[in-house]
């Protein structure tokens, strides 16, 4: 029995720890930026990284339990969207070289040419595109769509990231507890975050790039989500091979 | 590094730039070699030979002694053992030199091209025909902290911890058993574990940390950095062969450093340092310096370092490790030709 406890307290804790990995599960190779022109004497290669300005969408994080009272303690996913979308702006900025618009600030200033609400729901849509969608061939109301926020923002594309945390709810620890832990090993693997980040060519409305990650464990805003998930973006054309 | 206005001491006006800028190298020696090492990684302690002995000791009895409890107490010590010969297997982790091929080392043979009096030059905003030369006089380093991350290293301890755990539940019953069987079985379970964590620490860095080495020295030494920036120099620059009397001034462009180090926050940067020396007949010489790398606080006009997990570069047969280092002398010609561009002006 002891060795039985023993193996289960291992099997959970491989379960606890989980691991996070990104990968890159779309990149276009024919990517055309409308922001700048690349001097002519410039040989460098990339994709996604043509798209040096970007503008970041709010992020679209599905939460559960929905009700924060239904957590044990504070939920994990507490402030993370805004958390994820902040890291990600970061990190385009300071360490791929991307210059990132962050549309959610601008349009509460007033600056971005449509309100708050229109913004939630141009994120919806382009999320809901990026799951559904087929990338090469966009619907007509999301290439609209996006060459709009383009135009007006200036941008090469849009980034949208979206995802879903999970957090163990009261109703999980009061089943597993009445259960005698018989249903722990699976609330434990039904926690977790898991993202998704993709990359709109301004120009033309098409999905370009997308990354997804899935993380294990309790939602952490200290587990650098966005940095997992946007690692493996390539560098963006540095500014001065532009004209 | 101190940059100051240039212009008050510059006697020929023929060569005088307004408002260009004259960059000082105070506090070290002008082509002096590869960057600072980072002091974090020359502070690892390693567990001294006994200790490890002793955990091996520890392990193998706790296996070896008939009582379950110790057993078990035995899977709580693989890790630490498990830890323990991983880290007596990491390379070196302060400064692997990679050994010099003709191609990379290019001090005494640098590019210029003497063709009977024929030079490479180049005549930007019409200041005169100018001298293009660039050369290496370093060999490619890699600055390594661990070729193995700290995420394979976890799922080896965890793997570990749950194959040793699993493959008790089999065995143990066996221990109960009395007389010969039991002794045996204890002996072929404690020397089973031990090989396994053995053999996971050893193939882990014996096989993935060198295997790992050998593609990125082949990497960095496969890639003709000298060639690489003096093309894309011609490219912005506009040089073209120009006779040697033409030349009123010179281009010193040498790479002082190149090749991949590890960051502070433990990802692997691709680097390169160049140095210009700009001699015009008549004016000071102009020196400065493009590093681009994982050297903080960064320059304006340059791009952030690529940094990023170690087998990143190194998937696809190093293709994008590759890519990095030709991208950063593309980069580094074209900070050149732009700073050039603002001083002669």
């Amino acid at each position: 029995m002891m060795v039985f406890r023993t193996t289960t307290v291992l099997s959970l804790c491989l379960l606890v720890l989980g691991c996070a990995s990104a990968k890159i599960s779309r990149s276009s190779k024919e990517v055309m930026p409308v922001s700048y022109e690349l001097l002519e004497s410039a040989r460098i290669v990339r994709s996604v990284g043509k798209l040096r300005r970007l503008a970041a969408l709010p992020v679209q994080l599905g939460v559960s339990p929905e009700n924060p009272k239904g957590c044990l303690g504070a939920c994990g996913w507490v402030g993370l969207d805004r958390l994820i979308e902040e890291e990600a702006i970061l990190f385009l900025r300071d360490k791929r070289g991307y210059e990132v618009v962050a549309l959610q600030d601008a349009a509460a200033g007033g600056n971005a040419g449509f309100s708050p609400e229109e913004l939630s729901q141009y994120a919806r849509m382009l999320a809901t595109n990026a799951r559904e969608g087929t990338p090469d061939q966009p619907p007509d109301e999301v290439v609209t769509l996006v060459r709009r926020v383009g135009e007006r923002t200036g941008v090469d594309g849009l980034l949208v990231i979206q995802g879903k945390a999970t957090d163990m709810g009261l109703a999980e620890w009061g089943l597993a507890y009445a259960s005698f832990s018989l249903t722990l090993p699976l609330s434990l693997m039904r926690m977790g975050v898991s993202l998704r980040a993709d990359v709109f060519e301004a120009k033309t409305g098409r999905n370009v790039w997308t990354s997804t990650l899935s993380s294990g464990g309790v939602p952490n805003a200290s587990e650098h989500y966005a940095m997992l998930l946007l690692g493996p973006i390539e560098p963006a054309v540095p500014r001065v091979l532009t004209k | 590094m101190r940059q100051v206005p240039y212009g008050a001491d510059c006697k020929e006006q023929k060569f005088c730039y307004k408002g260009c800028l004259r960059v000082k190298i105070e506090s070290e020696p002008i082509w002096g070699g590869v960057p600072p090492r980072q002091k974090h990684m020359n502070n690892r302690h390693r567990p001294p030979l006994n200790a490890r002995g002793g955990l091996l000791f520890v392990c193998s009895f706790s296996f070896f002694a008939g009582r379950l409890y110790a057993k078990i107490a035995g899977i709580f010590f693989l890790p630490l053992l498990v830890w323990a010969c991983n880290f007596a297997a990491t390379p070196d982790p302060t400064h692997v030199e990679v050994p010099v091929t003709p191609l990379a080392n290019a001090a005494d043979q640098a590019v210029p091209v003497a063709r009977q009096g024929v030079l490479l030059g180049f005549n930007l905003n019409e200041v005169g025909n100018i001298h293009l030369q660039v050369k290496s006089d370093v060999s490619p380093t890699l600055q390594i902290a661990s070729y193995t991350t700290g995420r394979e290293q976890m799922t080896l301890l965890v793997g570990c911890l749950v194959a040793t755990g699993a493959g008790l539940v089999f065995v143990a019953p066996l221990a109960t058993v009395p007389a010969a069987v039991g002794p045996l079985a204890n002996t072929m379970a404690g020397a089973g574990a031990s090989a396994v964590a053995v053999g996971e620490a050893w193939s882990l860095d014996s096989l993935l940390g060198s295997g790992r080495i050998k593609l990125l020295k082949d990497v960095v030494t496969s890639v003709d950095l000298v060639a690489g920036l003096q093309g894309a120099l011609e490219r912005f620059l506009g040089a073209r062969d120009m006779a040697l009397q033409e030349m009123q001034g010179g281009l010193d462009v040498v790479i002082a450093g190149y090749g991949f180090q590890t960051a502070k926050d433990g990802e692997t940067c691709c680097f390169i340092d160049v140095r210009t020396l700009l001699k015009i007949p008549g004016c000071d010489q102009q020196e400065d310096r493009v590093f681009l790398g994982a050297e903080e606080p960064r320059e304006p006009d340059l791009p952030p370092a690529y940094c990023t997990d170690l087998q990143r570069f190194l998937d696809e047969d190093g293709a994008l490790a590759r890519q990095a280092l030709t991208d950063n002398a593309e980069i580094a010609a074209a900070v050149i030709a732009q700073r050039l561009q603002r001083r002669l002006r």
